[in-house]
């Protein structure tokens, strides 16, 4: 079926992102360009912009978000990089995975040798059931919105599949968003600095300052078990279970494996990529997993010559708890039906055996749809390099994963990073 | 156009209260909603047949915050709506409202509940939906 290596070697050498959160009065251009400056700054050696030959951006819904379409020429003008080919890409929340993968191959053909990989996402200036409405749009409108679903109804029902066939409770899924809280409140470009016990304290005094009585919540699991704290979205799955609203972009720098030396001595090489595709949620011969996940995942280690036990961090698609849960069993890392116990131990957590979504991942991170793919990469690529700062991996690890899903699974992009 | 089985040809014959689906001649594959090209083989030699509207509840949620058009149906967070997914006995598997449970109980929904097929009328279309 064709040669599953890619023509010539590709590395990251700069990556980049703006704070993920919501900017009220700021557009895509102007939460874009904050990616970009910190991606110039990332590059060691330095990049001259006039040497960047094409803009791949992705964005999800930049039409219904903003009244705003054909972005990818309006964002490259506002930085500055007309007339150079800016394209767009669209694959529902795993987008800017779609934009990096289409730069990755536009380079390994050999058309281009520097290439500028975006994502970007303006969700927060329409009100939440607007919200709730476009990205609705990403399923199967027909067959799956008008039968009554949202999407945390979709991921609420793979999350009733799986508490039925592996006897997990909502307290499994609690256990992922606390964690990814704790890993978010030592990322400064999260959405949300604070872990769940944090939060809890803050919503106790402003009760308190209210003249309420005193909430009684003693542990995290209480806070996050209380209706009112709490209260439920599609059953089992809480507002602490679902992924924010969110503004944010991100960018990276990619260039041919023969360049990449004169712009740093660190680069981060992309040795596996993987996609696939899918139609709806209940056409599929599981809903325990996400099928267009594995295949991603086979062709990616298959093209990298690595396995699972291999990949030492991954970021992964946690637009809901109980989706962090089935991409660590869909990647391997995990049996199926095992990720929900790993998750409750603390394997998936930074001191674990496998670190899961060490950036706070989309959940306390953020996910401005368009921009949670490239995101993800900047997360990998900082760890990879020793510069996560206070949330930095012990082990000197030198082999990351993302996992990129669009809607409930109709797109899925592996990609898997090496430090040499 | 050459296409004689759309999307909408499906919803029409939901209104006259059909449940029409198609079944592969080459594999035998049976598809609800119908396709014109089977996923399972690729062939385009394929049956419409109606399907007896029995199922079995695979998956489900309870949804509070619903999308506009079941806003506009009058669910909301006081009168949330169940979704689920049904095996139909046939074999394949549709999206559907779920009538008939107990939704203040969530946690008591059984997977593996049958189901059988229950026509709404809403506004100008009719809906396929499931009742316990
Ligand atoms: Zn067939």
């Amino acid at each position: 079926m064709g040669n599953k290596k890619l023509g010539r070697g590709v590395a990251v050498v700069g990556a980049g992102m703006s704070k993920f959160g919501s900017f009220p009065g700021f557009t895509s251009r102007d939460i874009f360009v904050d990616a970009y400056k910190d991606l110039l700054t990332t590059v060691d050696k330095g990049i001259d912009p006039k040497d960047i030959e094409a803009f791949y951006l992705g964005n999800y819904s930049s039409d219904l978000f903003e009244g705003q379409a054909h972005l990818a020429p309006i964002i490259a003008n506002w930085i500055g990089l007309s007339p150079i080919p800016a394209v767009r890409l669209e694959g529902a929340c795993a987008s800017s995975s779609v934009a990096f993968r289409e730069g990755m191959i536009a380079i390994a053909s050999g058309l281009y040798d520097i290439v500028l990989v975006g994502g970007i996402e303006k969700m927060t200036d329409l009100p939440i059931s607007a919200v709730t409405d476009t990205l609705a749009t990403a399923a199967d409108i027909p067959y799956e919105v008008n039968a009554g679903f949202t999407f945390p109804g979709f991921y609420a029902s793979m999350a009733t599949a799986y508490m039925h066939a592996y006897g997990a409770t909502p307290e499994t899924f609690m256990k992922v968003g606390i964690k990814n809280h704790k890993h978010g409140s030592l990322n400064p470009k999260a959405q949300f600095g604070q872990k769940i016990s944090e939060i809890m304290e803050i919503k106790r005094a402003s009760a308190i300052n209210k003249g309420k009585p005193a909430p009684t919540w003693e542990t995290e699991l209480d806070f996050l078990s209380d209706n009112k704290s709490n209260p439920l979205i599609a059953w089992p799955m809480r507002l602490y279970d679902c992924s924010p609203v969110s503004d944010g972009g991100a960018a990276l720098l990619l260039v041919s494996e023969e360049l990449a030396y004169q712009f740093t001595d660190h680069p981060i090489f992309v040795i596996g990529s993987g996609a696939a595709s899918d139609g709806p949620l209940h056409a599929r011969s599981s809903l325990t997993s996400i099928p267009s996940a594995k295949l991603a995942a086979d062709k990616a280690y298959e093209m990298a010559g690595v396995s699972a036990s291999d990949v030492k961090l991954a970021e992964v698609h946690d637009c809901f708890t109980i989706a962090e849960i089935i991409a660590t069993e869909d990647l391997g890392f995990f049996e199926e039906g095992k990720g929900g116990k790993a998750a409750e131990e603390g394997q998936t957590s930074r001191t674990g055996s496998k670190p899961i979504n060490t950036s706070g991942g989309l959940k306390s991170k953020g996910h401005p749809v368009g921009a949670s793919g490239a995101g993800q990469v900047v997360e990998v690529w900082k760890q990879l390099r020793g510069q996560a700062g206070d949330r930095q991996l012990s082990g000197n690890p030198d082999l990351g994963l993302t996992h990129n899903v669009g809607g409930t699974g109709q797109t899925c992009i592996v990609n898997i990073f090496e430090r040499r | 156009m050459s296409v004689d089985l759309t999307i909408n040809s499906y919803f029409n014959e939901i209104k006259k209260k059909k449940i029409s689906g198609t079944q592969c001649k080459e594999c035998g594959r049976i598809h609800l909603p119908p396709r014109v090209i089977c996923d399972h083989c690729k062939s385009q030699n394929l049956d419409i047949i109606e399907l007896a509207g029995e199922g079995t509840l695979q998956a489900y949620s309870v949804v509070y915050v619903p999308n506009s058009k079941m806003v506009a149906a009058g669910f909301g967070r006081e009168n949330p709506n169940c979704v689920g997914i049904v095996k139909m006995s046939e074999g394949p598997m549709v999206s559907a409202e779920i009538y008939g449970f107990d939704l203040s109980e969530p946690e008591k929904i059984k997977i593996g509940t049958s189901v059988k097929a229950k026509f709404i009328e809403r506004g100008e279309s009719v809906i396929l939906a499931f009742e316990v």
